[in-house]
Parts: structure tokens; C-alpha cells; sequence
């Protein structure tokens, strides 16, 4: 059962990620550096959700600090690759399409 | 004689004719002079446009609009795929075993997990991209747009899986007692393997 609620809290967090980014955009408030926490923050959370709430009850029968602590672990590296690489996709590829957009 | 008989003749041979020397020559009509010349532009053949007078770009279609697009980098499909490529033989690698209950090291393990990582990240920035693309163009509000929208997350959702389902074999790589064969296990309603310590003995 909290698999199902893992999955639909996961998915929650994915499609409104993009509207979060056009909202701000629309704002005039979208900058490289809002972008990759954006992105970073939301790709790391929908991880988070997953392992905890869809693992929660073989984290409480095996009570294992390692694997814990890897739930966590997982999210802080995917937030550490994730931020970095939104910058750079940012300036390469969606300053590129908004600038299109907003000329239309 | 002949005078004579030529004088008889010419008036007859004149009226057969109809010929009528008296009426005047035909004159074409021309224009008459226009008295404001001197004030009218003067015409000259024209070679190039001025700038001023420039065409404006022509509207294009949608697919002819995104095809104007030179510095669309592909070079982001590229470093994806070079990654999904030399990620997918490391792990293949790893599986050189042998025998059934061998393990792969840990470290490599860990350096296939991060490559797995970057891949899954490059490839849901595009379906970011590509979401944001529909918004931006009003696809994405109405009800086809939502369901694709949904479609994008869900495939975000199976990036996740097959991360974590790849982190966890790892952890149970490392964690397992010696002598159980560990696999992949990409079930997510099974815990990727941790639900059940007996599999694959």
C-alpha cells in the first residue's frame, strides 16, 4: 500500500516540477540559478518519497542504520549531480527555447 | 496623240481609284506636355531595396519554424548517449563471473551507479524540456497536454525506479552474506530485493 502512495507522491512532485519553472518564468523570475534548484530539489525529493515512504516498512523491520542512511545519501549525490548539470542544460538548451517562446 | 489621250484618261483613271489628294496626311496624337515635370519624381531603374523597405520574415509553419534552429545543441544527445553506452558495458563487465554466487566488486559498483545517475538526469532534463515546451505553447493546459504531461512524469518515475532498483543492488552487493547470489531486482513493489532475502538462493 505505501508503495501506491510513494508512486503517487513521486509523480506529484515530477509533472509539477515543470509548471514550478514556467510559473517563474511567466514571473520573469526564472534564472539559471532558479532553474537548477528547481529541478535539483524536485528530482531529489521524488527520490526521498520513494525510498522512504515506499520502503518504510522494510526500513522499520529491518531497522538497518546503513540503509537508513542511504535513502538520504542517494538524495544528497542526486541533488550534487543534479544542480550542476541543470546550469549547464540551462544555459545550453532552455535559454535557447525561451528565447523562442517569448519571441512568439 | 498621246497628250492628249493621256489627259482624257488620268480624270477616270483617279475617280476608279478614289484616291483624293486634298485630305491631309493622319497625325498619331501624343500627350501633351504635363506643366508640373519638373516637380515629379524621377524614375530610375532600381537594382536593390532599401532597408527601410525590406520584406518582413515570412510566417512559417511550426516544423519549418523549429527547423530555423542551427544552434539547437545535439551535443546533449550525444554525451547521453555515450554515457548510456559505456555505462551499460561496465555493467556488463561486472557480470563476468565464475561462478553463480560471485559477486561484482563494490567499487566499480559505485562508479556504474553515479554514470547511471548523470544518464537519468541528462534524460529527465529533456523530458522537462520537453513539458515545459508544451506549457509554453498552450499544449500543455489542455486535457491531451495533462495526459502527456502525466505520461512524462511517469517516464521520470521509471528512471527513478531503475536508479534506485541499481543503488540497492549495490547496497545489497556490499551487505549480503557470502555464498547468496545477489541480482538487479527492478520489482519496486518487492523492496528491489530487500523485501525478500531469500531470492535467488
Amino acid at each position: 500500500m505505501t508503495w501506491i502512495v510513494a508512486f503517487g507522491l513521486a509523480l506529484a512532485i515530477l509533472y509539477l516540477m515543470p509548471r514550478r519553472i514556467v510559473k517563474l518564468y511567466r514571473k520573469d523570475l526564472l534564472t539559471a540559478r532558479n532553474f537548477a534548484l528547481t529541478f535539483a530539489t524536485g528530482w531529489s525529493l521524488a527520490f526521498l518519497v520513494l525510498f522512504y515512504v515506499g520502503l518504510a516498512e522494510t526500513l522499520i523491520a529491518r531497522r538497518d542504520p546503513i540503509l537508513t542512511a542511504l535513502g538520504l545519501v542517494v538524495a544528497i549525490v542526486n541533488f550534487a549531480l543534479s544542480y550542476p548539470i541543470a546550469l549547464v542544460f540551462h544555459e545550453r538548451v532552455m535559454q535557447i527555447l525561451l528565447k523562442r517562446y517569448s519571441r512568439e | 496623240m498621246a497628250p492628249l489621250v493621256a489627259s482624257l484618261l488620268a480624270p477616270l483613271v483617279l475617280a476608279g481609284c478614289g484616291f483624293e489628294p486634298g485630305i491631309d496626311p493622319l497625325v498619331i496624337s501624343t500627350a501633351p506636355s504635363n506643366p508640373f515635370s519638373e516637380f515629379a519624381p524621377t524614375i530610375e531603374p532600381v537594382d536593390s531595396i532599401p532597408p527601410a523597405y525590406a520584406p518582413e520574415n515570412p510566417e512559417l509553419s511550426p516544423v519549418a519554424e523549429t527547423a530555423r534552429i542551427p544552434e539547437f545543441p545535439g551535443s546533449l544527445a550525444w554525451i547521453a548517449g555515450v554515457l548510456a553506452v559505456v555505462t551499460s558495458a561496465l555493467s556488463g563487465l561486472t557480470f563476468l563471473r565464475h561462478r553463480e554466487a560471485d559477486r561484482p566488486p563494490i567499487f566499480p559498483l559505485i562508479f556504474i551507479a553515479v554514470l547511471i545517475t548523470v544518464v537519468t538526469i541528462l534524460v529527465e532534463l529533456l523530458f522537462v524540456a520537453a513539458e515545459i515546451i508544451m506549457l509554453l505553447s498552450g499544449i500543455g493546459e489542455t486535457p491531451q497536454g495533462v495526459v502527456l504531461g502525466l505520461i512524462l512524469a511517469v517516464l521520470g518515475l521509471f528512471l527513478i525506479n531503475f536508479d534506485l532498483a541499481f543503488v540497492i543492488y549495490v547496497y545489497r552487493v556490499g551487505s549480503a552474506p557470502a555464498g547468496e547470489d545477489v541480482r538487479v531486482n527492478l520489482r519496486f513493489w518487492e523492496g528491489w530485493g530487500l523485501s525478500q532475502p531469500d531470492e535467488g538462493k
